[in-house]
């Protein structure tokens, strides 16, 4: 083949990556540039027009205030403390659907997986009425145990127990079914040779199903997490962030900073200070979980 | 001696079985029951929360009353208008970006592919904070708020990218033998992408669409920051004011609300099921 052929060869295969290259750069890498490019000036609502660049001045503001660390400890009690208590019920559910005489299974699959078919901004919207202080049908539901009615949304403690539970009611299918499939595609043959060898069924556990599962779980919790910490729904649904910003995360007051208070420069350095920290994360359990192996 | 460990052994066996069927049965019952709660309260009389009570959760005197009032009293249509044409049209850019960038990826030798993918899986991390605030200021320039335009380019930005990536790991799946012979016996490399491997990844093609539509039919956060104007708000955005902001809002003809948008959603999805959680396991997706 001469070089100009090949030339307009290379060129052709490029020119199917086109779309995909426009998307990134204009729906995405040029927002993100210029997101970084206002945090570093005076742009808000009241300097719309008359803006100049301020350096730094508004990283030291957040990292000197108190509020930044307060959303950012916010934002990991919301991110380990949904996801811990997602990942352990999803296994133990789909450990307990695993088991080869349960009857039922796919009635029981189903019924598990209402809450991730039903649209979670609607479900949200339920929760708000079901948590409510003096109607709410979670209160009535405690009253007849006897328990006095609770203001879950108004105390801090309370108002991340109702947080946590309800991203929990969300999300608990997700990981059940995805931990369920891949328990399934553990060939049998390997627990029967377990068996005859006279392996207990603990010592099945930690030496079968955990080492095959390890990528799944790897896989899944990366992803996970970084959803859980970009999960903007429950916390603006249920809380707002209050009461004051004691349940605040990074991305619901990055989003309240820019279109309910107009301060563009703080906002877009929040979200720069967010990508940059949970970036870090990412790629630090990509590394362990060993996960690039596995998309490339 | 054997009896007796058999005996001990079948007790074992009924203790696991009992437990995990009445784990199975509560968690169930947690499950579906804000679902159960929503659909009784939209056929019930019961104009506020406060009207709410255990009683209540059993149907007493069912009418239609609150669904015939969401439908012709409230901007219902109006909304569900918007909120399929924003849909469609970041489903058709989807499909068509996320086929030809899935295909690419997977089958041509590009160079600079694997750092493309890479980034691709990054950009992923992105919250859409990041990019929203920016998005609706280089828009508001352009003079795209308030259009549908700019919103499905919004959210086509974000689903494209991510769908591009499931299209990929679908298609490296697949064997190639089918366009090889395909491009052998004369098809063009577009005509083997077209013809032989898009039928093939229709179930991908099928769950990416499916993934665009969610992601404008649900989607309150950047709606509310775009659309000023009444006559553009969507479902989520009518659901808001209706829910938090009008406090004149009939409970029930709020359920009917919840019920109308999330049921289709609802029932495609079980549906499916099994085929959908395929497709989460395979890629580690997350919604």
């Amino acid at each position: 083949m001469d070089p100009l052929q090949n030339l307009n060869r290379v060129l052709t295969q490029y020119l199917y990556l086109l779309p995909i290259i426009a998307i990134a750069l204009f729906l995405f890498l040029y927002p993100v540039a210029y997101a970084i490019y206002i945090s570093f000036t005076n742009f808000n609502l009241y300097h719309l027009f008359r803006y100049t660049f301020i350096g730094l001045k508004v990283y030291e503001q957040i990292l000197s205030s108190g509020t930044f660390y307060t959303l950012l400890l916010n934002t990991v009690i919301w991110t380990v403390g949904s996801l811990v208590p997602m990942v352990v019920v999803g296994f133990l559910l789909a450990l307990i659907l695993n088991q080869r005489d349960i009857r039922g299974r796919n009635v029981f699959f189903t019924l598990l997986l209402v809450p991730w078919a039903f649209p979670a901004y609607i479900s949200l919207v339920i929760w708000s009425g079901m948590w409510n202080y003096e109607y709410g049908i979670v209160n009535k539901f405690l009253g007849l145990f006897g328990v006095p009615p609770i203001n879950w949304l108004t105390f801090t403690n309370t108002a991340w127990a109702a947080l946590i539970l309800t991203n929990l009611w969300l999300s608990f299918p997700y990981y059940t079914a995805v931990f369920l499939s891949s328990l399934q595609s553990i060939p049998s043959e390997l627990y029967d040779i377990a068996t005859v060898d006279g392996a207990s069924a603990w010592q099945k556990f930690t030496r079968i199903t955990l080492p095959l599962m390890r990528s799944a779980i790897a896989f899944v919790s990366v992803g996970s997490f970084v959803f859980t910490w970009n999960n903007f729904y429950p916390i603006y649904i249920l809380t707002g962030g209050g009461p004051g910003i004691s349940t605040d995360i990074l991305i619901v007051y990055t989003y309240q900073e820019a279109f309910s208070y107009g301060y563009y420069n703080i906002a877009a350095a929040y979200s720069v200070i967010s990508t940059i920290i949970l970036a870090i994360m990412a790629l630090m359990m990509l590394r362990v979980g060993r996960v690039l192996e596995v998309i490339t | 001696m054997s009896n007796r460990y058999s005996l001990r052994y079948k007790l074992i066996n009924w203790i696991r079985l009992g437990i995990s069927y009445i784990v199975l049965a509560i968690v169930a019952a947690i499950a579906v029951f804000p679902i159960y709660y929503i659909i009784i309260t939209s056929i019930n009389p019961i104009p506020t929360l406060a009207s709410i009570s255990l009683r209540t959760l059993l149907p007493e005197s069912p009418s239609l009353e609150a669904y015939y009032y969401i439908v012709f009293k409230e901007p219902f249509l109006l909304w569900l208008r918007n909120s399929l044409i924003l849909a469609t049209g970041t489903i058709a850019i989807t499909v068509v970006v996320a086929f030809i960038t899935g295909a690419a990826l997977s089958r041509l030798n590009i160079a600079g592919k694997r750092a493309l993918m890479i980034t691709i899986y990054v950009m992923t991390f992105f919250p859409f904070a990041a990019t929203a605030l920016p998005l609706y200021l280089m828009f508001a320039s352009l003079h795209l708020l308030n259009s549908y335009i700019g919103l499905i380019l919004a959210y086509s930005g974000g689903t494209a990218i991510f769908s591009s990536y499931l299209v990929k790991i679908f298609i490296d799946r697949i064997p190639r033998d089918y366009e090889e012979a395909a491009l052998i016996d004369g098809l063009t490399r577009p005509g083997a992408f077209f013809r032989v491997l898009l039928p093939m990844a229709r179930p991908i093609i099928a769950f990416v669409a499916l993934m665009a539509f969610l992601g404008a039919y649900t989607d309150y956060a950047l709606a509310n920051a775009f659309i000023t104007s009444g006559s553009m708000w969507t479902l989520t955005l009518g659901m808001y004011y209706l829910a938090f902001v009008n406090r004149a809002t009939l409970y029930n003809v709020l359920a009917a609300f919840s019920v109308l948008m999330g049921i289709p959603i609802f029932a495609v999805f079980i549906a499916f099921q099994r085929y959908l959680v395929q497709i989460y396991a395979m890629g580690g997706v997350k919604a």
